[in-house]
């Protein structure tokens, strides 16, 4: 039960905090008036820990470490393709080069943003520095979403007697509604649009979001714990 | 053998997640789902008035997630009363679409109706020429996940331990995932706005001032259909297959440990090409202070 509740906390503050270092435009992003991945940020959190989910269950039978370390990767191969992908239809499709008016430099490959963000709008695309945040949330949010359901599959394996289909089956959907539920609340403290770690707002939302992540996660592991406990 | 035969169904389902990737954001253009369709809502406000179907029922990731896990259970119900196994797919993907179709037309109709305090009029000839065009494009995304997870539950060795109508929720939210998040770009930033300069993202003042009229009268989503054929739904769809094939392919052919590395490689790849597409494209297009872009 101690492993369940712990795993519960740990994981869904994981995901919290990976949620703000994924770079988010929402609808504004879809129409290249801001830059970000163009969707909200529960839609593509909960996308991202799926792929992680998914890659963990293909793991099942092998040690927590390689199965933790297998749901992570599965959502950094989403979230990195995904990206690259959304870039192209950017680049090819609408004609804008990846740039963001939210910081003056990108630190790591040195490009200049200002300039080639188009007039009217705080830019477009997913640049470098976003697209590493992305993938350091990614590693985050499923290392949290995999931790989750580990706690969650060992729990009934042990309190229940049906099959191993039915307990992953279960696992996998509470797993998905700590998603969901985590998502949500992050995606109220990010107010809109974040682009990564190297954004200035993300300084601002780190702390309360870790904090509301781990006060929801409390509550979270508690419910989950009576629910589960009773099978 | 069984390598051999893991890897064939693994190719068979990042094929089939291809095939539904590209329809599903096919249907989402026609319905106009997804982000895009804030600006399709906000037209009539500032005095756009539109033939473009117009549906928001939730997010992609959800309203597609919530149609595959339907069609799923009832696969899944049909399998278990030991039914034709291609009969109870196409049963189970006929009964999802129908419900899809129920909320797209009493979604247009409730969308529409609200705004006409903006006198946007309700058409007819919208819900009949659209929702066909829609169910086509859906049934062919619904019935290619429920076989999609149909292999993955069923046929893979060693066994996937998860029930259907679970695997085709998870992969219905991965797929919503990613058509919101590539395709519908094309549609918001270029179609939509397309009398607008190519080459610019869409400034916050123009919003709403949406491309009402085509070539032969009034603009239609079966226009933004045939656009986002070419390019966006085809990438959109090999985005998907590229994740589903490459998160099973990396353990059968490389191991536990080997398979792990060769995702982290795969996330590194990815990266590199996302430096270089940068470059080019700030290469190829100029910055926005010259007088002329190249």
């Amino acid at each position: 039960m101690i492993e369940l509740i712990l795993s519960i906390i740990i994981g869904s503050t994981l995901i919290g905090i990976g949620v703000h270092f994924i770079p988010v435009g929402g609808a504004p992003a879809a129409l290249s008036t801001t830059a970000g991945i163009p969707t909200g940020t529960p839609m593509i959190t909960i996308g991202m820990g799926i792929t992680g989910i998914i890659s963990a269950i293909s793991l099942l039978g092998q040690s927590t470490p390689i199965i933790l370390l297998g749901g992570a990767i599965g959502s950094m191969t989403m979230i990195a393709i995904t990206m690259l992908f959304s870039n192209m239809i950017h680049v090819y499709g609408v004609g804008v080069p990846p740039a963001s008016s939210n910081f003056e430099k990108d630190p790591i490959t040195g490009f200049s943003q200002s300039e080639y963000v188009s007039p009217g709008t705080t830019g477009h695309g997913i640049p470098t520095v976003s697209f590493i945040s992305g993938i350091i949330g990614a590693f985050l949010g499923g290392l949290g979403g995999t931790l989750a359901f580990i706690g969650i599959y060992n729990q009934l394996e042990v309190v229940s007697i049906l099959s191993q289909i039915e307990h992953c089956s279960i696992a996998t959907i509470i797993s998905i509604m700590i998603f969901f539920i985590i998502a949500v609340i992050s995606s109220y403290n990010i107010g809109g649009t974040i682009q990564g770690f190297y954004d200035k707002k993300f300084r601002n939302k780190i702390v309360s979001g870790t904090v509301a992540s781990f006060i929801v996660s409390i509550v979270l592991a508690i419910i989950f714990a009576v629910i589960l406990g009773g099978i | 053998m069984s390598v051999i035969m893991n890897l064939c169904l693994v190719a068979t389902m990042g094929l089939l997640a291809i095939i539904t990737g590209i329809f599903e954001d096919l249907e989402s253009d026609v319905a106009s789902t997804s982000n895009p369709n804030s600006q399709v809502q906000l037209a009539p406000q500032v005095g756009n008035r539109h033939k473009l179907f117009n549906r928001a029922i939730s997010g992609e990731p959800l309203l597609v997630g919530t149609i595959s896990a339907i069609s799923g259970t009832i696969s899944y119900v049909f399998i278990s009363m030991n039914y034709s196994v291609i009969l109870s797919l196409l049963v189970a993907s006929i009964i999802a679409m129908i419900i899809q179709v129920v909320l797209s037309i009493t979604a247009y109709m409730g969308r529409i109706t609200s705004q006409a305090l903006y006198n946007q009029p309700l058409f007819m000839d919208v819900i009949l020429k659209h929702i066909p065009t829609s169910a086509a494009h859906s049934f062919i995304s619904i019935f290619s996940i429920t076989l999609l997870s149909y292999i993955l539950c069923y046929m893979i060795t060693p066994t996937f331990a998860i029930t259907l109508p679970i695997a085709t929720l998870l992969m219905g939210i991965t797929l919503g995932s990613i058509g919101s998040a590539v395709g519908d770009i094309h549609y918001g930033a270029e179609k939509l706005y397309q009398h607008h300069t190519f080459g610019s993202g869409i400034a916050v003042s123009n919003n709403g001032d949406i491309t009402t009229v085509d070539s032969i009268g009034s603009r239609n989503s079966i226009d933004i259909v045939r656009f986002a054929s070419k390019f966006a739904s085809p990438l959109s769809g090999l985005c998907f297959g590229i994740i589903i094939f490459l998160t099973f392919w990396i353990y059968i052919v490389f191991g536990i440990t080997g398979g792990l590395i060769a995702g982290l490689i795969i996330v590194l790849l990815a990266l590199i090409c996302n430096c270089l597409l940068e470059s080019h494209a700030r290469n190829k297009y100029g910055s926005y202070n010259e007088e002329t872009r190249k």
